[in-house]
């Protein structure tokens, strides 16, 4: 088990240096990093100025290593835009979309798994097909079209909510609604086809044939077997929790990492985008650890590989 | 001592300036005296500022606020033409063709409660405030300033502002972006260029209570105010880069302004009787940046043939709801004795157009033009119609589209892409020769363009204060740029519209700055 973490935290930390370098370097290659970040009127001496001020006027293999040292010594570098350090600038806004992405979340699985997994048990049934045209609905309706509408049902038609901001719990409503349903469509589909495929399984039918009550068939046998292509799935919505909000965050003015990577993107907000790039990159893999780590425990046999010394 | 040359139109416009500023003033103090209740003005607002002093950067996001905090010596009056008001100095006159004394007006109070006097002007216009941080000559108020010598403190209500050498365009330049007065000893106790960035002392109407990086600037009333009583409570600048939550914002009554509107929006805001959409032209010229370096661009037949070929009447009407007016040349009415009103308007000749062309030899080789999705309004639609219009006559332009201005200005360019240019003040140098002039961005930083002829002649222009012999530079200047050697095809004035409800009371401006004080146009009139 030990050997198994040892070499997914090196995988982790080789991974989190190819993103550093891959951002680093598509970030400058993409146009002058001053240009974009300064307006087109800008005069030629305040452009230069401004490339000396932040080291753009260096080698870029002298700002590589010079920004690489200093992650090291876990200094993440100076929001261009702001002024602060860019993990002062990153961290303030993790809370605002956990805020979003953790209600949304939980709205997921509340309605995505129970959704599926009733459609899975009563399938080809009145209900199975209503759950299914639902959630082809909710999966195919893109996120910013279905916030789009809520916000002009919901805040413009009928004021009951405010259009977009953040500060109360109105605020969350409209995104998290938006967020929420999207997510539930794609995990009850997948709940239902993977609870389709073990409840096929020779092993449920023993259980039946043997005389087990058909619920103790269900949460026994059915839903822990079930549990691992859902819990992949539910580990890169767990992994989106930080970046994966962009458009939502977009139509609702939400202020969160998704629409500062989209500024910080397009005004070439170096460290800024780095750091939230970097942030991603080990969210997700941290999510992939726990995942891995959760296979073991519904599934033995992969436990069992684990401790022997596979990886 | 040389005798002023302040100009007629310049002491009239002072005059009635003079007497229209107390009376604005009266009428807001007697409002003050019964202290009625104001409204929190909430703006919906596309971007969010880089910094919140005037002489960094003249971004749009930040002239939307400076008005607010900052006032300068001299104004313009958006609501007569751009006619320069006293602000700051209540009074100016020349001392000479290079100097001009201005006397400061008493009793204005800065944010920090602290009084305006001549040190604070010296300061603002000194090389400690104007080249920016650690005099580093990060700021584009040098672009309008640079001319400015030294300051000269004669009494602490008196200043005399030198320029390094004759130049008729004093009192604008100090009417211009980045010639805000700042505190000096609010900027001293700042100790360093980033914290007094993050809570400047100007003496506007308004002062900075808090920001949040890309969620919202919030100001407070300055009621000491020297203009009077700002009409406002506050403002609240909410950052909404998305067009679509904007007017929702609007519609769901959350807002009371919302700024950067294209014209498809127009209808969906003032379908609502309580809604409205203000704004038009302001002083900025649209144009598409020509490459003389490029193979086929070199030829100036073919940069007169693209512009020739181009309806702007056509563009303007489908477009910009025929909302914006076709400049005749580089340069706007509002430039006062520097406009050439006889100047032949720009023309739409599609045969004269296909005559050039093949003069030129042209034999369908690639024009690229290098472009951004939707930077300015409507730019996409706009090349698209352009491309066809060329295609008409004979000319074989493909887009590229590009991500940012790094990309599009990345050398060689050997293409054509957009770009748009304020004018800082309003003469030919403060606008085309910004853009084209030997230190101009186009020239030395893209290197698309240069001529020399038009360089000494704007050399010439800047020493030069008689006013006919000028007019007959900037006509030769404005023929090098429109027909002799176009370094561009204009396109058309730009256009600023916001939606805001009906019973705000406000009215835009003629440049991209936002006037929430007392002397807004809306408030002035009634």
């Amino acid at each position: 088990m030990t050997r198994f973490i040892m070499t997914r935290v090196a995988r982790a930390v080789l991974t989190i240096a190819m993103v550093v370098t891959f951002a680093f370097v598509v970030l400058r290659a993409s146009g002058d990093p001053a240009r974009a970040m300064l307006s087109p009127e800008t005069s030629a001496d305040a452009v230069e100025a401004f490339r000396k001020a932040w080291g753009l006027d260096a080698p870029l293999w002298v700002q590589y290593v010079k920004y690489l040292l200093a992650v090291v010594h876990g200094d993440l570098g100076q929001s261009m835009r702001d002024g602060r350090t860019a993990a002062t600038v990153v961290a303030e806004r993790i809370p605002v979309t956990l805020m979003l992405t953790a209600p949304a979340l939980a709205l997921n699985l509340l309605l995505g798994i129970p959704a599926g997994i009733y459609a899975a048990l009563k399938r080809d049934s009145f209900t199975d097909r209503l759950v299914m045209m639902v959630t082809v609905a909710g999966f195919t309706v893109p996120s910013f079209v279905l916030g789009l509408v809520l916000v002009l049902a919901f805040a413009v038609e009928l004021p009951w909510f405010p259009s977009g901001g953040a500060g109360s719990v109105r605020h969350m409503v409209l995104p998290v609604v938006t967020l929420g349903l999207g997510g539930a469509a794609v995990l009850a589909r997948f709940t239902r086809s993977a609870m389709l495929e073990v409840l096929g399984q020779a092993y449920i039918r023993t259980a039946s044939a043997k005389g087990v009550p058909w619920r103790r068939v269900v949460t026994g046998h059915a839903l822990p077997n079930a549990a691992i292509p859902v819990l992949t799935i539910v580990g890169l919505m767990v992994g989106n929790l930080i970046a994966g909000t962009v458009l939502v965050e977009s139509v609702f003015s939400w202020p969160g990492i998704g629409s500062l990577l989209v500024v910080s993107v397009v005004s070439r907000d170096l460290a800024v985008v780095q750091c939230i790039l970097l942030l991603v990159a080990a969210a997700m893999i941290a999510t992939n650890l726990a995942v891995d780590l959760l296979y073991g425990m519904f599934d033995p046999r992969l436990r069992d590989t684990r401790s022997a010394g596979g990886a | 001592m040389t005798r002023s040359h302040l100009t007629r139109r310049e002491a009239l416009t002072g005059a009635v300036a003079a007497g229209l500023l107390p009376t604005a003033s009266t009428a807001w103090a007697e409002s003050a005296g019964k202290k009625p209740a104001r409204r929190r003005l909430r703006v919906g607002m596309s971007g969010f500022p880089r910094t919140f002093d005037p002489v960094i950067a003249t971004d749009t996001a930040i002239r939307r606020i400076m008005p607010q905090l900052f006032d300068s010596l001299i104004g313009f009056d958006h609501a007569n033409g751009m006619a320069l008001r006293p602000a700051l100095a209540e009074r100016w006159e020349r001392v000479d063709a290079q100097s001009l004394r201005l006397f400061l007006r008493k009793g204005v109070a800065f944010h920090d409660g602290s009084p305006l006097t001549a040190e604070d002007v010296a300061f603002s216009l000194g090389p400690d405030h104007l080249l920016g941080p650690g005099r580093s000559g990060m700021s584009d108020a040098l672009q309008s300033l640079d001319r400015i010598d030294k300051v000269d403190i004669v009494d602490p209500y008196t200043v005399i502002v030198h320029a390094k050498g004759n130049d008729a365009l004093l009192e604008q330049r100090l009417a211009s972006w980045g010639a805000e007065i700042a505190c000096k000893r609010a900027f001293t106790a700042a100790g360093s260029w980033e914290r007094w960035t993050a809570a400047p002392v100007g003496s506007g109407p308004y002062k900075l209570v808090n920001h949040k990086l890309d969620i919202h600037v919030t100001l407070t009333a300055h009621d000491a105010y020297w203009g009077g009583r700002p009409p406002f409570e506050g403002v609240e600048y909410r950052i909404i880069p998305e067009l679509s939550a904007r007017v929702n914002g609007l519609l769901a009554n959350e807002l009371d302004l919302i700024t950067d509107i294209p014209p498809d929006q127009f209808e969906r805001i003032e379908k609502r009787a309580d809604l409205q959409i203000s704004g038009g032209p302001v002083q900025n010229i649209r144009s598409l940046v020509l490459d003389q370096n490029d193979p086929v661009l070199k030829d100036v037949r073919i940069r007169r043939a693209m512009s020739l070929a181009l309806d702007r009447k056509l563009l303007i009407e489908s477009l910009w709801a025929n909302r914006l007016p076709i400049p005749n040349g580089y340069q706007l009415a509002s430039y006062g004795q520097g406009y050439i009103e006889d100047f032949p308007a720009l023309v739409y000749d599609p045969d004269k157009a296909k005559e050039l062309v093949a003069a030129a030899g042209y034999k369908g080789e690639q024009i690229i033009y290098r472009l951004l999705n939707n930077y300015y309004p409507n730019q996409i639609s706009g090349a698209q119609t352009m491309i066809e219009m060329w295609r008409a006559v004979g000319l074989n332009v493909k887009i590229e589209m590009m991500e940012n201005f790094a990309q599009v200005q990345r050398q060689p360019v050997r293409a054509i892409f957009d770009t748009s240019n304020t004018a800082l003040f309003l003469d030919h140098l403060g606008h085309p020769w910004r853009e084209y002039g030997p230190s101009g961005t186009l020239p030395k930083s893209v290197g698309v363009w240069k001529n020399e002829e038009y360089f000494a002649l704007g050399a010439q222009l800047q020493e030069t204060a008689q006013p006919e012999q000028r007019r007959s530079i900037v006509r030769r200047m404005l023929e090098i740029i429109n027909e002799v050697d176009p370094p561009c095809v204009i396109l058309h004035v730009s256009g600023q519209f916001y939606g805001k409800r009906r019973d705000v009371p406000w009215l835009p401006g003629l440049t991209l700055d936002l006037n929430f004080g007392p002397f807004n146009s809306a408030l002035i009139r009634t």
